[in-house]
């Protein structure tokens, strides 16, 4: 038997622990928050460096977290600079599926085939971002900047949807217009028809009625 | 007579932390014995106090010490440091346990072995934020 005061102690953090922690590559998150919290934990990062930095990242999470604790979702904004900062002293990679997805449904220049009059400029421009979020799919940071560049043609096509849907809007008015109208025509004819046999029911009785006494 | 109020407030969560920490231990030690009789565990686990390691202390940390979780593992030779970790990483992935130990005033987690000079110590603080996702 040893004496247990004699035991040599070494310190770890954690050794041991690294075949469990490995984060799931293909997980699709439902938020940055889950996200950054997935990847940024400290168990992942046995390295010092990383580890202290890890640990940083973890705490400013869950200081957010705290923040948001009433909130249904945590809002993006305050997750920004924890996600550069995890980038950086990471390396870590973030999911840019939905924001690729979301771009690639301005840049498909098939939306814009049947446009009057053929926009061959806007159909250029398309092209164009839709080849740099393809060359840069996995970086969001760089997808980020092709967004920021690309804000004017989005906004324009913002503008156009927001046009397509106003003119889409002014048409189904008129038509629910035409239609009430339609409808209060015919009412209208209705009563009219109506008034005319309740008359001529009416003077149809009195004959009825008077005429053995005319007689 | 409000600070006097406070220090029996104190005195009776020390005692009523003494006993908690006691019921762990006790509770610890009786579900050690069973997976090892079971044949669950492959060595056979004894839980007890110790002093602990001072840098690894925290606001919670028992103040009059006694504040090391320690494990002994009754394997009959000399267990290396790979043996030793994944004893460890078992009972740290228990995270309900991490987070009592913590709020018990522990402060260090230890194992080390019945044979040789040899054991391993984690921080418990570096744990309670861990495996909490949501």
């Amino acid at each position: 038997m040893q004496e247990e005061d004699n035991i040599k102690w070494e310190n770890l953090i954690f050794y041991g622990m690294e075949q469990r922690s490995a984060p799931a590559k293909d997980r699709d998150y439902t938020n940055l928050y889950m996200e950054l919290i997935d990847k940024c934990s400290p168990k992942h990062y046995l390295d010092t460096t990383k580890f202290d930095s890890a640990k940083n990242i973890y705490a400013e999470l869950k200081k957010v977290k705290r923040e948001y604790e009433l909130a249904d979702e945590i809002p993006e904004k305050p997750l920004i600079p924890i996600r550069d900062r995890a980038i950086h002293e990471l390396g870590i990679q973030i999911q840019t599926k939905h924001k690729v997805d979301h771009l690639m449904q301005y840049f498909d220049p098939e939306i814009y085939i049947d446009m009057d009059p053929y926009p061959m400029e806007r159909i250029r421009q398309a092209n164009i971002f839709r080849k740099k979020v393809l060359q840069h799919s996995d970086d969001i940071l760089a997808i980020e900047a092709i967004e920021k560049e690309a804000s004017e043609f989005i906004s324009s096509r913002d503008e156009e949807i927001l046009k397509q849907e106003k003119n889409e809007q002014q048409r189904r008015n008129r038509e629910e217009k035409e239609k009430r109208e339609q409808y209060e025509k015919e009412k209208r004819n209705d009563l009219v028809v109506a008034c005319v046999i309740i008359g001529l029911s009416l003077i149809f009785f009195i004959i009825m009625v008077f005429a053995p006494f005319a007689i | 007579m409000s600070s006097f109020a406070n220090i029996w407030i104190w005195i009776k969560d020390w005692f009523e932390d003494r006993s908690e920490r006691t019921k762990l231990i006790r509770s610890f030690n009786k579900a050690a014995r069973e997976a090892f009789v079971i044949g669950i565990a492959p060595v056979l686990l004894q839980a007890t106090i110790s002093k602990g390691y001072r840098p690894y202390r925290h606001q919670f940390s028992s103040l009059l010490g006694g504040s090391g979780f320690r494990i002994k593992a009754m394997s009959g030779r000399q267990l290396t440091k790979d043996d030793i970790a994944s004893i460890g990483a078992v009972v740290l992935a228990d995270n309900i346990l991490v987070r009592r130990l913590v709020v018990l005033g522990f402060d260090t987690f230890e194992v080390h072995c019945d044979v040789g000079t040899y054991g391993c110590r984690w921080q418990l603080y570096d744990f309670i934020l861990i495996g909490s996702n949501s």
